[in-house]
């Protein structure tokens, strides 16, 4: 039999911005940069504190400059949308989660997920803050030992 | 018939014998509420143009002959309604990713090799003999696997998927989601007869959770979870895990 000649259409450089579903995945995927530049930004600042206060205090003037505070606004959005998505796909990769034999819905998951992140997100705050409620303040000083964190 | 209307519909045209790339043609088509976009190319065929090329069979979403993309989406042209579509144009395009055969063909070559790379078909530890009578299932045992046994292979989640668009040799969701179903059946020996598609570099590690692929699955398969969970299960076998279960 004779070989059949096909026509490839070239997948088009823009194919992610043709659907919806394909621009949220990309920007999904895009908030890894974000991700990398921020942990370049606090590894900055370690380094800066290893040089001493003048040196620290530099980094912090940085941060309040208006172009940190933009490039920290469009971060923050990023790892919002990242956590939720990560939360949304969640129950794909991994394996079918049941609760009394009845599937979990994804918007269970999400919900349960992203508040549980943003908890945890304002407990370490309030920590590092010093304004944790007394009572929790009082059950951290008994788990972490005088000289470490807080 | 007075609810006849009439709606236009451009199909890519492509002739291997003659053309050096694809064009669109424009038809109007009269139609009538009841009538799918496979109708209206049935129309095209039978009134205005006998050399219009497209697959069909069942017209009831069964065989999964009649995917194509409409509108830039993938459909089945049987189960869309031309009247949801009006008042038009309706674009109607080879499903993407794959190679045009003639107008809304698509080369299905490739799918067929990678379905045969999975070994469609249950593997049983020992041939029974028919005296045994019928395998039997639990009900839990057949829900294992049901929903990944709905596969019709209209191709729509290869159309979804960029990845399959940028590498034409990625297994697929619907060939991944065929070997997560004989996995999972209790009749099948498992894992360890269609590791190797799933661990290979084409297999499920190509996959990047895209997504749409569950999007557009008319059968509501879900190819993107039966994926990744391989994926889990291709981490165990690397690490040795697959073996201590037996290979399940
Ligand atoms: S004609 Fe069979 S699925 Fe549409």
């Amino acid at each position: 039999m004779a070989e059949v000649r096909t026509y490839r259409r070239p997948m088009p450089a823009d194919w992610w911005t043709r659907n919806p579903s394909y621009v949220v995945y990309m920007l999904r995927e895009a908030s890894a940069v974000f991700f990398f530049l921020y942990a370049l930004v606090l590894l900055w600042g370690l380094n800066a504190l290893s040089q001493g206060e003048a040196a620290f205090d530099g980094w912090r003037a940085l941060l309040a400059t208006p172009a940190m505070i933009a490039f920290h606004a469009v971060a923050a959005a990023f790892a919002l949308l990242h956590t939720v998505t990560w939360f949304m796909v969640l129950p794909k990769t991994a394996p079918t989660l049941r609760l009394g034999g009845r599937i979990v819905p994804v918007a269970a998951v999400v919900v349960v997920g992203v508040g549980a992140s943003a908890a945890i997100s304002a407990f370490i705050y309030a920590w590092v803050a010093g304004i944790l409620p007394p009572g929790l303040a009082e059950a951290v000083r008994n788990l972490v030992p005088p000289g470490g964190a807080s | 018939m007075t609810d006849t209307r009439t709606i236009r519909i451009e199909a890519l045209r492509f002739n291997p014998e003659t053309d050096s790339e694809p064009r669109l043609q424009r038809y109007e088509v009269p139609f009538t509420p009841d009538m799918s976009v496979l109708q209206g190319l049935q129309y095209i065929k039978d009134h205005l143009d006998g050399s219009l090329t497209f697959r069909w069979s069942c017209r009831m979403a069964v065989c999964g002959s009649c995917g194509m993309m409409i509108n830039g989406r993938p459909h089945l042209s049987c189960e869309t309604f031309l009247r949801d579509l009006y008042p038009g144009p309706v674009r109607v395009e080879p499903l993407d990713h794959f190679p045009v055969q003639r107008d809304l063909a698509i080369d299905q070559a490739g799918f067929l090799d990678k379905l045969a790379a999975i070994k469609p078909y249950i593997v049983s530890a020992k041939e029974r003999p028919l005296s045994e009578g019928p395998s039997r299932q639990t009900p839990a045992q057949l829900d294992a696997y049901y929903q990944y046994s709905q596969c019709i292979n209209c191709l729509l989640c290869y159309a979804a998927c960029p990845q399959f668009g940028l590498n034409p040799d990625f297994i697929g969701p619907a060939a991944l989601s065929l070997l997560h179903r004989y996995n999972l059946d209790s009749r099948d020996i498992g894992w360890s007869v269609r590791a190797d598609a799933a661990n290979a570099d084409v297999g499920v590690w190509e996959c990047t959770v895209v997504g749409y692929c569950s999007e557009v699955c008319p059968k509501g398969v879900d190819p993107m979870h039966a994926v990744n969970e391989n994926k889990v299960n291709s981490a165990l076998d690397y690490l040795g895990v697959k073996r201590l279960l037996g290979g399940r």
